[in-house]
């Protein structure tokens, strides 16, 4: 079965030019635009891998990671952050995040679908109880 | 699904990442497809080529969709899809026109692939066809 990705970003373009790239690839994907959407999307859809814009509407990309690891199903689900911002703080917080990967705006659609498969197969930790 | 690889594309956008992605995923369905960054290269392009469908974003710096789309109009009836996140824009501006189309960004692949067939396909054929060239 298709893996399944959420991706969460204002931008529209990115959305839109990423989903064409991945279901090319064989990924069943989810797009959706602000911070909420992203949990709720998530609860339902139980997906595979999350690529999360850092700075989008109704909370930042962390604070979904938050939420979501949270749900049971989800914890542990590996998690691409998306930014275009350099920054000593963001590069801590996804570290502290344990994020799959951090890749800063603009980037090669091609080094983010490798990232994306490896994801989408990576072993997922096992949850502790 | 109807595809006819003669069938030629210009898809108009002033992202780059957008034109790589479509001109790809069409191009891979065997469309012959061409690109444009702006409205008057878009023209251009139309002007001197054989276009059987144009896909164009609505709001570019240099001349937006709208004004590419009735450009177009006046001097052919090929179908237009017009890809957007301002559906209004579209309403406004747009449905009035004959043999447009909208599709709110961004849309699944199989949304677009769809529209494009029917957009392309023969009349009565209801883009339920597949027909590939030699």
């Amino acid at each position: 079965m298709a893996h399944k990705i959420l991706i969460a970003d204002d931008d529209r373009d990115l959305l839109t030019s990423l989903s064409v790239r991945l279901e090319a690839e064989g990924f069943k994907v989810l797009c959706v635009q602000d911070a909420y959407q992203a949990v709720e999307q998530a609860r339902k859809a139980q997906p595979d891998v999350l690529i999360l814009d850092i700075n989008m509407p109704a909370g930042d990309g962390f604070s979904v990671q938050d939420r979501v690891s949270k749900m049971t199903d989800l914890n542990g689900i590996p998690v691409i952050y998306l930014t275009g911002e350099r920054s000593v703080r963001v590069t801590e917080l996804a570290k502290a995040h344990h994020a799959f990967a951090l890749i800063f705006k603009p980037f090669e659609t091609k080094d983010l679908l490798s990232v994306v498969r490896a994801a989408a197969t990576a072993p997922r930790p096992v949850a502790s109880v | 699904m109807y595809t006819d690889t003669n069938k030629s594309i210009l898809i108009v956008d002033n992202e780059p990442s957008v034109l790589a992605a479509l001109s790809a995923r069409l191009g891979g369905m065997g469309y012959r497809c061409t690109t444009a960054d702006c409205s008057a290269q878009a023209l251009s392009q139309f002007s001197s080529c054989k276009t059987d469908l144009v896909i164009s974003d609505l709001n570019m710096p240099e001349g937006d969709g709208a004004v590419l789309a009735q450009a177009i109009r006046r001097i052919s009836g090929v179908p237009i899809i017009i890809i957007s996140g301002f559906k209004n824009a579209y309403r406004k501006n747009l449905s009035n026109i004959a043999n447009v189309s909208f599709l709110h960004k961004p849309f699944e692949t199989k949304s677009l692939l769809q529209l494009v067939s029917a957009s392309l396909a023969p009349p009565g054929s209801q883009g339920d066809t597949t027909v590939r060239a030699a």
